[in-house]
């Protein structure tokens, strides 16, 4: 079909088609929707990142356990959340530190274990605490 | 160009780019950053963008010539060098040297990077610990001033002496910040490199207008129960760094083992001390001073500081602290108790 009747073709057509009308809608409601159902105020919550990938987040205030698999499977990191605080109670790094740095609830206190490059973070937690020693 | 077949050139490309990738790759992993990883700069004015670029850089290219890790850093040529040998360094690696003999001096060898040549020999993986025979074999090789320092050249008298600037590197690279931070007209921010820490003067404010915010700190409590804090302080233009013995350790037939050793024997220091924190505008001698406070023990480390003038807080094995005269430390868990001297 050559450049002149595309042309045309386009010109005598309607601006809008019932398609559309159906597509704008559809997206409106999704994110009118969105903005309803996704809680603005999250609280408190951990973010997992492993070699600088985020691989979990999970709310403070609801305990829980889980394993991290990192180093392709073959290390791991144990995490718990229990009472508005998270640790790591068990890993197979050669250092441990991970898990003597103990519980914590803040941004100022991550806790790193560095041999499998994982690392938790708290966000979203109000402390009048700038930073810890 | 146009004689070649496109599809021998496909191949060629792709093989180059999958080449280019593997390199990338393989470079990227060949070197720890350890410092960067648990490194927080958070500047509130001044030039601060190009001011933290800076800092980034630098420690970058610090980690490369302090870490016992990499096999080309100063430090480990120094350690792989024979006696007698004249090893050029860095002027940061001499000034670190330099600072580490006189606080070697000044603490009765307590604190001594050439302990590396024994504690190298503590595997808190395997929990192995060097015989006493073992380490009295070794101990005559590190005195840490048996190392000929001058100019920018380090020549060992054995070849046995290792060296780790781990217990002054970190409040070195915080000064260093410091001054770049200064250098960039910023006077309020955070420097944190691994908990050895810098605040630069307050949080909101001006602290010479009396109308200001100061940072608050929180001390870690070195033997925690449902809480994080032993106490908090609040500081401004000031750092603050804490050795303790709750991080690094292992316990081995029921005596802990933590990263810090006497300098002077070798072994685990026969010290009550499980934290020590310094507060005072050098980082790298609070960083110096922290270990050497928490291997010479309670009651000569307040000697020491009253001696010094240095501000700081010491906890015991028995729940007693010490807080020296000017720190306001509050909201201190009941658990601890003041020391009696």
């Amino acid at each position: 079909m050559n450049k002149l009747e595309k042309i045309n073709r386009i010109k005598t057509k309607k601006p809008f088609r019932l398609a559309d009308l159906i597509i704008v809608a559809a997206l409106l409601i999704l994110s009118v929707s969105l903005l309803i159902f996704i809680p603005k105020n999250k609280g408190a919550y951990i973010e997992v990142y492993v070699d600088n990938k985020l691989v979990l987040t999970h709310p403070l205030n609801s305990d829980m356990e889980t394993k991290i698999y990192t180093g392709n499977g073959e290390h791991y990191n144990k995490i718990k959340i229990e009472n508005g605080y998270v640790c790591i109670t068990d890993a197979d790094c050669s250092d441990k530190i991970c898990i003597h740095t103990g519980k914590t609830n803040t941004k100022n206190k991550p806790i790193i274990c560095l041999p499998h490059n994982l690392k938790i973070v708290i966000n979203g937690a109000d402390d009048d605490v700038d930073k810890v020693i | 160009m146009s004689y070649l077949p496109e599809k021998i050139l496909k191949k060629v490309i792709s093989i180059l780019t999958l080449f280019c990738l593997l390199i990338f790759f393989a470079g990227c992993n060949a070197e720890s950053n350890f410092l960067l990883d648990v490194t927080e700069i958070v500047l509130y004015n001044g030039d601060k963008d190009a001011a933290k670029k800076e800092m980034l850089d630098f420690l970058y290219e610090f980690e490369k010539n302090v870490s016992t890790n990499i096999k080309s850093s100063d430090v480990s040529r120094i350690n792989d060098s024979k006696a007698g040998i004249a090893v050029e360094v860095s002027a940061y690696i001499i000034e670190m040297l330099n600072i580490s003999v006189d606080v070697y001096n000044r603490t009765g060898g307590a604190f001594n990077p050439c302990i590396y040549t024994i504690s190298k020999l503590y595997n808190f993986s395997k929990k192995t610990i060097p015989s006493d025979s073992t380490i009295d074999k070794l101990l005559p090789f590190t005195n840490i001033n048996d190392l000929i320092i001058k100019d920018n050249t380090v020549t060992k008298k054995y070849d046995d002496t290792l060296i780790d600037l781990g217990g002054i590197a970190k409040g070195y690279a915080t000064d260093k910040c410091y001054e770049i931070a200064k250098k960039h007209n910023v006077t309020s921010g955070i420097i944190d490199i691994g908990r050895n820490i810098y605040l630069i003067g307050a949080k909101s404010g001006n602290v010479a207008d009396e109308n200001f915010t100061p940072f608050v700190v929180g001390i870690t409590d070195p033997r925690p129960k449902n809480n994080l804090y032993f106490g908090k302080i609040n500081l401004t233009e000031i750092s603050a760094v804490t050795s303790g013995d709750y991080e690094r350790y292992f316990i081995k037939d029921n005596i802990r083992y933590c990263h810090i050793l006497d300098g002077k024997t070798g072994k685990r220091p026969e010290s009550n001390l499980i934290s020590v924190s310094i507060f005072g505008g050098n980082s790298t001698l609070c960083d110096a001073y922290s270990t050497a406070l928490f291997i010479i023990g309670m009651e000569n480390a307040v000697r020491f500081a009253e001696l010094n003038s240095l501000k700081v807080l010491l906890i015991n094995d028995k729940m007693e602290y010490y807080v020296s005269e000017g720190l306001d430390i509050y909201n201190i868990r009941s658990s601890y108790k003041p020391y009696q001297i």
